[in-house]
């Protein structure tokens, strides 16, 4: 099962560059990442390393609420329509994205796109059985 | 010695204890008779120990307050020679004069052995290797808590407030198998193991706590026990009636037992000053019984408790109160609700997601009063997932709304973005613009 690291923050200026400072010093890479922010002050950063443990346990030291929680990579061509192909999958197949973000991988010609559902073991399966290409973790990691 | 440590005095019949206190109320009387302030009073209204005929008469004299006391700085309530006093303690006095308490030779004692006593009720004894975390000096709870054990015979560790690893290690070093701290810094201290990787049940001896000097509920209290795997006991003092060593809780924690041989407890209401009836709550009112340098009589306390019903099972006769459910001074109020910082910590207590430490702010936005609940996200629940987060906030917000009739703003915060509480906890903080004031 592939990791992301999901961390609380405050939504205060100054507040990612905290986390990103714990990162930098660690010489851990950020592959992939969104920031999403509740309206009430406060959101989730979801970072895509290159390796999660040792990231998570580096921003746990220094005091943060990090965790790192399960999603499923999968690999889409890079073209019109590369992404439909893949939604569409899922939702005939009824699965729910809690959370999604995507990147290049320019020299395949492809894209990844990262996916944190509810039920992430239950993606993981269906994705194997329709054949879309599913990265290993040390494939994401490598990227 | 048995189940007691002075079985004659803390099981006495009710009408023994009322001989009793008569006796030692006619004596305080006669003694504050000498100090300028109740010498000024009594003669002015009249009174004296002529006027006691029983206990209930001590009625016909008027209630000290906290005022009484600055007004008086820093001798008015002296009832001997300045140089026949051995001690003083005092408050840091941040408005106005300080208050002051002297002590000769005999309070002392009487002091150290209120607080030997209250250590026996708990369960320790002399075998015990006590370690005393709080601050020394002014703070009554430091020296207080050190005389106390020392009368009790227990080897006294003065280990002082803060520095969390060198605590544990005194404790490792030492075999620590009493501590006494203020509940905040009990919590904060068990992270401090967890960092560490030492096991309390494994590689500590301690076998018991001993939690005062700061309001708390009884979830804290179940939190301090859940967590360090040991009992802890309510230590109940205040520096006008020596310190701790006032009332304590025994080993079947059902209240704390008010030792009445060393004070007269009342319970009033505070705006009409009438007595409450029996078992309700009200402010408490105490009279020194056993105090010769600075005896006071009828001292509001501020603190806001109740006598508890029935007997203990462990044989004690003198009354029990109940915790303190908060001081008649700290409540405050938000859109005309009157709200004790108590009864949000009561609620979040129950919600595990969030940590140990709050703060509530009092703000005027938009020109209108908001209390905002600030709470740590714990990283122990921390799932990475936005909507369980938000149904937390909702949840809190409604709890909280339920208990005190006000919608709160509740702010999750990062852990440790909250103030670090090291001495009593300052839990709230009104920042609101007073109009006109």
């Amino acid at each position: 099962m592939a990791y992301q690291v999901s961390i609380f923050l405050e939504n205060e200026p100054g507040h990612l560059e905290k986390v990103t400072t714990v990162l930098k010093k660690k010489m851990i890479n950020i592959r992939a990442m969104t920031l999403s922010s509740s309206s009430y002050g406060w959101g989730i950063l979801n970072l895509l390393l290159n390796d999660p443990q040792k990231g998570c346990d580096a921003l746990c030291e220094a005091g943060y609420s990090a965790v790192l929680r399960k999603i499923v990579v999968v690999k889409m061509p890079d073209r019109p329509g590369g992404l439909h192909d893949l939604v569409e999958y899922f939702s005939r197949a009824g699965i729910n994205i809690k959370n999604a973000y995507a990147t290049l991988v320019p020299h395949e010609g492809a894209a990844i796109l990262v996916v944190d559902a509810e039920n992430i073991e239950q993606v993981e399966k269906l994705v194997e059985e329709a054949g879309i290409t599913k990265l290993t973790p040390n494939e994401i990691y490598r990227l | 010695m048995g189940m007691y440590w002075q079985k004659d005095l803390e099981t006495m019949t009710a009408s023994q204890l009322e001989a009793h206190q008569f006796q030692k109320l006619k004596e305080t009387v006669s003694l504050a008779e000498q100090s300028p302030y109740y010498g000024g009073l009594f003669k002015k209204r009249g009174l004296g120990t002529a006027n006691l005929k029983s206990l209930e008469d001590i009625s016909l004299f008027p209630m000290t307050t906290k005022e009484d006391l600055r007004e008086n700085f820093p001798y008015g309530f002296l009832t001997m020679p300045l140089n026949n006093t051995i001690r003083l303690h005092c408050s840091s006095g941040t408005t106005g004069n300080p208050t002051v308490i002297f002590h000769n030779r005999h309070d002392l004692d009487s002091w150290a052995n209120l607080v030997a006593r209250s250590l026996f009720a708990a369960g320790a004894r002399s075998t015990d290797v006590f370690q005393n975390i709080c601050g020394y000096g002014l703070f009554t709870g430091g020296l207080g808590f050190q005389y106390g054990a020392e009368c009790l015979g227990a080897l006294t560790i003065p280990a002082g407030a803060g520095n969390s690893k060198r605590q544990i290690q005194l404790m490792q070093n030492f075999g620590t198998t009493v501590v006494h701290a203020i509940p905040s810094y009990l919590t904060r201290l068990y992270t401090v193991f967890e960092e560490l990787g030492i096991d309390i049940a494994r590689d500590t001896k301690l076998r018991l706590l001993v939690i005062g000097a700061e309001p708390h509920t009884e979830a804290q209290r179940q939190r301090i026990q859940d967590l360090f795997g040991i009992k802890a006991f309510n230590s109940f003092g205040l520096s006008e009636m020596n310190g701790p060593g006032v009332a304590f809780e025994c080993e079947y924690q059902t209240g704390l037992h008010l030792w009445e041989d060393a004070f007269f407890a009342e319970i009033i209401n505070p705006d009409t000053l009438e007595p409450v009836p029996e078992g309700e709550v009200g402010e408490l009112v105490m009279t020194t019984l056993d105090r010769q340098a600075m005896p006071l009589i009828r001292y509001r306390t501020r603190d806001l408790t109740r006598f508890l019903p029935g007997e203990c099972p462990c044989g004690r006769t003198h009354r029990r109160i109940d915790r303190i459910t908060g001081r008649t001074d700290d409540m405050f109020i938000v859109k005309g609700c009157n709200i004790f910082p108590m009864q949000v910590e009561k609620i979040l207590m129950n919600f595990p997601e969030i940590g140990h430490n709050y703060l509530i702010v009092l703000e005027t936005i938009k020109g209108v009063d908001e209390m905002l609940i600030k709470v740590e996200v714990s990283r122990d629940w921390f799932a990475g997932d936005m909507d369980v987060l938000e149904n937390l906030r909702r949840r809190v917000v409604n709890e909280i709304r339920d208990e005190v009739l006000l919608t709160p703003q509740v702010k999750l915060v990062e852990p440790g973005a909250l103030p670090k509480q090291e001495g009593k906890a300052v839990r709230v903080q009104d920042l609101r613009k007073n109009e006109g004031a």
